[in-house]
Order: C-alpha cells, then sequence, then structure tokens
C-alpha cells in the first residue's frame, strides 16, 4: 500500500509537471495570437482609438480629495474632480477654465467671490452648486476629519481658529450667497489663493453625497467618489492599475477626446522601459541609467518641474554657523558635471533659490526678475578664500568632522557620495556620510540633528512664496535655523500688502538677502527626461501639483 | 495526539502574542512617526490626526487598544492608505503573493528533490555537476538578476510571455520560475546530501538483498528516510515564499503583499507593520506545525517518541 502511495505522488508530480509544461505552451500560443488578431484589427480601422495608457508608479495611498497629501493621488483626482479654476495648456489660469465662469476681487485684495458655471453636474445628474464647495471646504477644515492639508485653507477668514478647535464652522470665512455664488473671505491678501482653488484639497464632492457615503470612506473605492472631471474612475485594482473612462456630463466634454485612459501601477524602472518599448506604455519617465538609450530619439524630451534641491546647512550650531563655511561648501560644488554625470535626468544647476518657470509679477518668470545666478558655480578660488576667512572667524586651524546627512536610497547615496567627493578635491575636507530612511532624516532635520543635510522642496502653490516663506525664522519648515530679521520682514511685508508689484519686490530683496547668507545652499533645480510616443499629442505636463493633465490629450497617427 | 495538539495550539498563541509584543514597542522606537512629513504641518493639525488614530495616548495605552480590536478580529485602519483597513490590503493582496508562492515552492520541491535525488544516485556523474550548476547559480545569483533576464529574454526579446501584470495564468510563470530557483537550490542540495547518508545505510543493503528492484529501494528505504531534513527547512521555506516576496512582486509588477511588509516600516505605518507581522507569524507557526504532523506521518517512531512521553 505504501508504495503504491508514494508512486502514486510520483505520477502526480510528473503529470502536474507536464500539465504545467504544456500549459505554458498552449497559453504563448493563444497569447500570441490574440496579439495578432488585436493588431490587424486596429490596422483595418482607420481612425485611432482614443486609448491612452500611462504610469502612476505608485497605486494612490489615499483617493479622498479631503485628506490626501500625495502627488499619485493628486494626479487621478485632478482627472475626475473639477474645481472652480484648473490651469490650462500653457499653465495659465483663466476664468472659465473650471467651474467659476467669472470672479470678482475685492480692491483690498481679501473677499474673492466666485459666480459658477451654468448647467454643471455630478457625475449622478445633480446639479453641483456653491453650496457644495462651503460644506466640502469646511469638511476639510473639521477637526474631525484630521486633514493633513487643512492648513492649504490658513489663508482664509476664521479657518485656522475653526481647524484647531477654538472657532466655529460658521465664523469660517466661506460663504455660497447662492446656488451659484461663493464668497470667500481672506485673512489677509493672497495672490495665490486664485492658483489654489485648483488644487486636489480645494476639489469638492456633492454634500448630500458625502452625507451618504460618510467623509471617510470617501474615496475608498470608484464608486464612493461623485465625479465632476473630464474623467470618472471606472475600475481600481490595488496595485495593479485604475482605468479612467470619460466623462459624458462633463461641462467641456467636446474638448475630450479620449474615451478611456489605464494607468498602470509600475514601480520598477526596467520593467516600466520594456513596457514602454513593446508599446504598452504611452509615455514614461526615463530612469538615469537608461538615459543613454533614449537621449537622442525623437520621443524624448526634459520636463523642468517646480522643485528645488539644495544642501541644508545646521545655521544654528556647528562650524555652519558661519556664513563663509556655507559659502566655502556651496561654491565647491559643480553643479554642472553634477547635474550631467551624476543626475543625468535633465534637471539643472541652482544658483539661486526660487526654480525657473514660477511667474512672478505680470506672470513673467521670477528666475528672470530676481537677478540670479547670485554667485558663480564651481568658484574653487572663491570657495577656498571663504573657507579660509570662515575658520579665521571661528578661531579654529581647520574644520571638525563634518556629516553630511542624505536619503537611503540608491540615488540620494550616488549623489552624496559625489558631493562628497567634490568637497574633498576642491576644499579638501573630509565629509562623513550618513544614509538615512526618509522619514528618520525628517526627524533628524526637526531636532536639529546634523549638520549639513541633502534635501528638497516642491511647491505647494505656483508662486516663489512657497520657496520663501519657509526660511523665515518661526517657519515650521525652516529646519535649517536660518534667522535674519531683515528677511522676516520683508517676507511679512510681501504677506500683507495688496501691491503686487511692491510684493515681487519685496520677495526679490528676501531671496537676495538669503543668498548673501547663503542659507542654504542651492545644487539643484529639479527636472524629469520623458519619451513620449510620437502619436500622442497634447498630453500636457504641468511643472508642479500634478505629473501629468489629460484633459486635452488625444491619439493621432498610431496606424500610420 | 488531541493533547498534543492542544499543547501546541497554546504554545502558538503565546508565541504570537510575544511577537505581536516585541514588534509594538520596537516599532514606537524608530524616530518619527506616521505623519511626519517634509511638509511641517501646524501643530494643531498633527494633534488632530494623533487624536484621530489614537496616537495622543500614552503608549501602553495604545497597547491596550491594539490587543482589544484584535480580540475581535479588527487590525484597524492602515495609517498610510487612510481609508483602508489593514484586513482589506491582506485580503486583496495575499491571494496574488499566495498563487505565485505556491507555485514556485511547487517548481521548487519538484526540481528541486528530482535533482537532488538524481545527483545522489549518480554521484559523482554528469546529473551530479548539473545539479550542483543549478544550485550554485540559485544561490549565489539574486533571484532579481534571474528576474530581470527571464523578462529580457522570454517576454522582450521572444515576447512569448508578457513582460509584466497580473491576471491570468500566463502573467505567473516567468515570476514563479524566477521565485523557484532559491528553493530549487536549498532543496537539491539538501536532498543530496541526506540521500548519500542513507545510501551508505545498512538497511539499503539488506533491501537489495532482499532483492527489492531498485525502483523500490529508492523510493521506500531511501527517499522516505533522506526527506526528513527537506520536509523540515520546507515549513518556514513555505511561510516566507507565500506571504509575498518584495523584489520579484515589484520586477513584475504584481499587486501582492510583500511591498507591505517592506513599505510599511518606511511608511511608519504602525497597524500595517503589525498587521503583516501577525499574518506571516500565524502562517510561520501554523506551517511548524503542519511539519510536526508532517514528521509522524512519514517516519512512525516520531509518533512513538510523542506518545511515551
Amino acid at each position: 500500500m505504501k508504495r503504491k502511495n508514494w508512486l502514486a505522488l510520483l505520477l502526480t508530480l510528473v503529470l502536474a509537471l507536464s500539465a504545467l509544461l504544456a500549459g505554458c505552451s498552449t497559453n504563448n500560443n493563444s497569447g500570441s495570437q490574440s496579439k495578432n488578431n488585436n493588431s490587424s484589427g486596429t490596422q483595418t480601422a482607420k481612425t485611432d482609438e482614443q486609448v491612452l495608457t500611462l504610469n502612476l508608479r505608485a497605486d494612490p495611498p489615499n483617493l479622498n480629495p479631503f485628506t490626501t497629501t500625495d502627488v499619485a493621488s493628486f494626479d487621478v483626482l485632478n482627472d475626475v474632480l473639477e474645481g472652480l479654476t484648473r490651469y490650462d495648456k500653457d499653465g495659465q489660469l483663466k476664468p472659465g477654465s473650471g467651474l467659476a465662469k467669472s470672479w470678482d476681487i475685492s480692491s483690498d485684495g481679501l473677499t474673492y467671490t466666485f459666480h459658477l458655471k451654468d448647467g454643471i453636474k455630478w457625475s449622478d445628474g445633480n446639479p453641483i452648486t456653491a453650496y457644495d464647495f462651503e460644506y466640502s471646504w469646511k469638511k476639510v477644515l473639521d477637526p474631525k476629519t484630521a486633514s493633513q492639508y487643512a492648513y492649504q485653507f490658513y489663508y482664509i477668514q476664521g479657518a485656522e481658529e475653526y481647524n484647531s478647535g477654538k472657532g466655529s464652522a460658521d465664523q469660517v470665512g466661506i460663504k455660497a450667497l447662492d446656488d451659484k455664488t461663493l464668497q470667500v473671505k481672506l485673512k489677509a491678501p493672497a495672490p495665490q489663493f486664485l492658483g489654489l482653488t485648483a488644487f486636489g484639497t480645494y476639489l469638492p464632492q456633492e454634500k448630500s453625497f458625502v452625507e451618504k457615503v460618510g467623509v471617510d470612506k470617501l474615496g475608498s473605492s470608484p464608486d464612493t467618489l461623485v465625479y465632476s472631471g473630464p474623467f470618472v474612475l471606472k475600475q481600481w485594482n490595488h496595485d495593479q492599475n485604475l482605468v479612467l473612462e470619460k466623462n459624458p456630463d462633463y461641462w467641456d466634454k467636446d474638448s475630450v477626446k479620449l474615451q478611456k485612459v489605464t494607468l498602470l501601477i509600475i514601480k520598477d524602472a526596467n520593467t516600466q522601459a520594456q513596457n514602454y518599448d513593446n508599446g504598452t506604455l504611452d509615455q514614461m519617465r526615463v530612469p538615469s541609467d537608461l538615459m543613454d538609450k533614449y537621449k537622442n530619439t525623437k520621443e524624448f524630451s526634459i520636463k523642468p518641474v517646480a522643485t528645488n534641491w539644495y544642501i541644508q546647512f545646521n545655521d544654528k550650531k556647528g562650524v555652519f554657523k558661519n556664513a563663509n563655511i556655507r559659502k566655502a561648501f556651496t561654491l565647491a560644488i559643480d553643479r554642472k558635471a553634477f547635474t550631467e554625470q551624476v543626475l543625468k535626468d535633465g534637471s539643472i544647476p541652482a544658483e539661486s533659490i526660487v526654480p525657473p518657470g514660477v511667474p512672478g509679477y505680470n506672470g513673467e518668470d521670477f528666475s528672470k526678475q530676481d537677478g540670479s545666478p547670485f554667485f558663480k558655480d564651481n568658484d574653487v578660488q572663491a570657495a577656498k578664500d571663504y573657507l579660509k576667512k570662515g575658520l579665521e572667524e571661528l578661531g579654529l586651524k581647520e574644520l571638525p568632522a563634518i556629516t553630511f546627512t542624505a536619503d537611503d536610497t540608491s540615488g540620494a547615496k550616488k549623489d552624496a557620495e559625489a558631493l562628497q567627493q567634490m568637497w574633498n578635491q576642491n576644499l579638501g575636507v573630509n565629509v562623513q556620510i550618513k544614509n538615512e530612511a526618509f522619514k528618520i532624516r525628517l526627524d533628524d532635520m526637526n531636532k536639529g540633528n546634523f549638520d549639513m543635510v541633502l534635501a528638497g522642496w516642491g511647491a505647494d502653490y505656483n508662486d516663489p512664496m512657497t520657496f520663501l516663506d519657509m526660511w523665515e525664522t518661526n517657519n515650521g519648515n525652516n529646519t535649517a535655523f536660518y534667522s535674519n530679521p531683515e528677511y522676516d520682514k520683508l517676507i511679512d511685508d510681501a504677506k500683507s500688502t495688496p501691491d503686487l508689484k511692491k510684493r515681487n519686490d519685496d520677495m526679490i530683496q528676501a531671496e537676495k538677502i538669503a543668498m548673501n547668507d547663503m542659507a542654504i545652499g542651492p545644487l539643484y533645480f529639479q527636472a524629469y527626461a520623458l519619451v513620449t510616443k510620437s502619436y500622442v499629442k497634447d498630453l500636457v505636463v504641468p511643472t508642479f501639483g500634478t505629473e501629468f493633465e489629460l484633459k486635452w490629450a488625444y491619439i493621432e497617427g498610431k496606424n500610420q | 495526539m488531541l493533547n498534543y495538539s492542544i499543547k501546541r495550539f497554546v504554545y502558538m498563541l503565546i508565541t504570537i502574542w510575544v511577537i505581536i509584543t516585541l514588534t509594538f514597542f520596537l516599532m514606537h522606537m524608530i524616530p518619527g512617526d506616521p505623519f511626519t512629513s517634509e511638509k511641517k504641518v501646524p501643530p494643531q493639525i498633527r494633534q488632530n490626526m494623533l487624536a484621530k488614530y489614537h496616537l495622543d495616548k500614552p503608549l501602553i495605552v495604545q497597547y491596550g487598544y491594539y490587543l482589544d480590536n484584535l480580540m475581535h478580529g479588527d487590525l484597524g485602519i492602515s495609517l498610510k492608505y487612510l481609508n483602508r483597513t489593514v484586513d482589506d490590503i491582506i485580503k486583496q493582496s495575499a491571494p496574488a503573493s499566495f498563487q505565485l508562492g505556491v507555485q514556485s515552492i511547487f517548481l521548487g520541491v519538484v526540481f528541486g528533490l528530482f535533482f537532488g535525488i538524481v545527483a545522489a544516485l549518480k554521484r559523482g556523474g554528469g546529473w551530479d555537476y548539473f545539479s550542483m550548476f543549478l544550485a550554485i547559480i540559485g544561490i549565489s545569483v539574486p533571484n532579481f538578476i534571474i528576474a530581470t533576464l527571464l523578462q529580457l529574454l522570454l517576454a522582450s526579446k521572444l515576447k512569448l510571455l508578457p513582460v509584466s501584470g497580473w491576471g491570468s495564468f500566463k502573467y505567473t510563470i516567468l515570476p514563479s520560475i524566477a521565485l523557484s530557483f532559491a528553493t530549487l537550490s536549498i532543496i537539491s542540495r539538501m536532498m543530496r546530501t541526506s540521500m548519500l547518508d542513507v545510501i551508505g545505510q545498512d538497511y539499503i543493503k539488506t533491501a537489495k538483498a532482499k532483492g527489492l528492484s531498485q525502483l523500490q529501494i529508492i523510493w521506500k528505504h531511501m527517499v522516505r528516510n533522506a526527506i526528513m531534513p527537506v520536509v523540515t527547512v520546507l515549513g518556514p521555506l513555505f511561510a516566507g515564499i507565500v506571504t509575498g516576496t518584495f523584489v520579484i512582486e515589484q520586477i513584475f509588477s504584481i499587486p501582492g503583499l510583500g511591498k507591505f511588509f517592506v513599505q510599511s516600516i518606511y511608511d511608519e505605518d504602525y497597524s500595517m507593520i503589525l498587521g503583516t507581522t501577525i499574518f506571516y507569524s500565524i502562517i510561520l507557526v501554523v506551517m511548524m506545525f503542519v511539519v510536526d504532523i508532517a514528521y509522524g506521518l512519514i517516519d512512525p517512531r516520531v509518533r512513538l517518541a510523542k506518545g511515551g512521553k
């Protein structure tokens, strides 16, 4: 009996094995056959199928517009929801671009009155009203919602008080005057407020729908959101893909040509590239080690984004208290070599704080108005002089041991080592690298546990202020502990004046002061290298906020 | 047998409780918290968030909450995926990892045993060297390299199989093969060694003298005695593989549980860290129990020893 059992087991294994192998081969055949059918099918079709496939790279952690904070979620929400405004193809904000057909701003810059379009509808067929906006925005501020991005509303009167449990919802300066009119009262003039109305946290949901679903369950699946944007979310297969389809109820549906968009979730850079090469993906971000392969193709492009990277010195303790030492370390970096040979992703050398492309006064590029660059790249002689001067001022013969903290990703390790080598070569100093997991690095920065850190900052809104007010003495994000009363005053002035020209001048002056003190050591402005199939048209890649804008994209010439 | 099982079950519960407790207090020692973020949040907002998820309470109170919820089968809400519960995430991600794990273990065990047995029988011959070669590759080449090579060759160049994704059986083939190499190597080496031990035993000579056929000797006397060490490693190996593998799942974009083991620690997603740890420990402990039972089935002496206690 026993022997038979063993033989039976062996036979089963062999059978199973052969079945498995046979399974492979039949599957292969059917796979390639269906592929052939597909291609011949599309070849006979005259017009291009309006479908697009992109890589979202991460499963959206949270599609609840009230509480979400991450890029992948904002990418999706921006396509399926509509705010009062929407940035258009060339990155401008114009009346009528979103749900508001127009707005009035009071002369003191404090009261905004938005007039909603007629005939705008939620995907459940109900009209979108100003009351939905009032309800949604106050829900974000409700302390019970515990929204991390609630502070994006702190420009509004009474918002901070309500959110911190010191005021009531009625005292918040958000009020629907009737179905079509929304009035917002700000604490102080904030030109960036208009742009914020296009931002994820400001995207509304329908009041009755939220009350039915519950705030905490909002956005947990395709049927727990009500849609108002160019697309609706049809499917969400966690860690696999999200499928969007055109929204037939969208107010501007004639501008939307794509019928279906699939957002795949592929994290591995190599796998992504293979999926681009075989035509599964229509666009991808080029990983730096594959740069050489795509760099000279017609599909290649470089897209700068509003993010700066810098060496964050500890301005409060240790040798980096001294501005000349900070200058020495900043000037001793060869940014050109760093961006071209180490990053290799199209990023550009930074010799100022505010990245190019951020609009200043009159909508012109702020980086063209501010008088940057503020120092010369790779100025080794000056760096050595500053080091000598700094050491004299500190009364030191030589530098003590210095650690340089960076993330523990392979990219950050490589970056840190390159900088370490430059400081060694140009200044003759030995810097110790300390790689830390992201949250541990942030914790160390908050506690001032560092000499210098490789850090970056992405724009919260499309205005230079997002890069400047963080270096005010009492700003929570100022973990460089930079402090200059003159700087603080200029930023405060800029934040309170309704005069936009003066505001701009104050910000320029402030940036100059910070650079003269070398509050931080600018390193590079981030850019992404992209490859896009030539048949993809008008797929907009915004400089901040989201990674793509699908509204106007279409497919043309794929089947020729 | 029943007594033994009850005793084992109680030990299992205690083990898991110790693991939970250690994990709970260790993970709270990592600097930062789930809501540490690049953009500094005003203190009142932080307070709102901590309060909502009971993180503002003393640690021991949080521990009490956690155990209480756990008793009711509630693993809590993920602190990264704010509108998903840990139960949901595990339920949604575990099947893919499980299927992949079972398939790769199956491949690894079948081929591993085969190569191990053949190598021992033909010791010093071509098969022996071939199986050694395979085992060295399987052990020394990380599976992500094997995965990438398979992907490049079979999917990108020959276009026989999909590059990545999940859905039907064809998506599972490459990752299963890539994942099976390590198992295959361990098992074939182990099987070879223990087969060689057995081959030299007197009872094999006796069996031969009795006039049993070669196949009977191999199956009844050699394999059955030699397989014990393999069964021992198979328990933990199985638990480790079916709960998900970070790298292979990432390379093939498989919606499995593997990434949550790693990513939850980076995110300091406390409930997810505990959830994955508990899930893994339960499978591991159960597998150890199954292995013990299997001993008894394969080798009657094990059962006798326990009965005598």
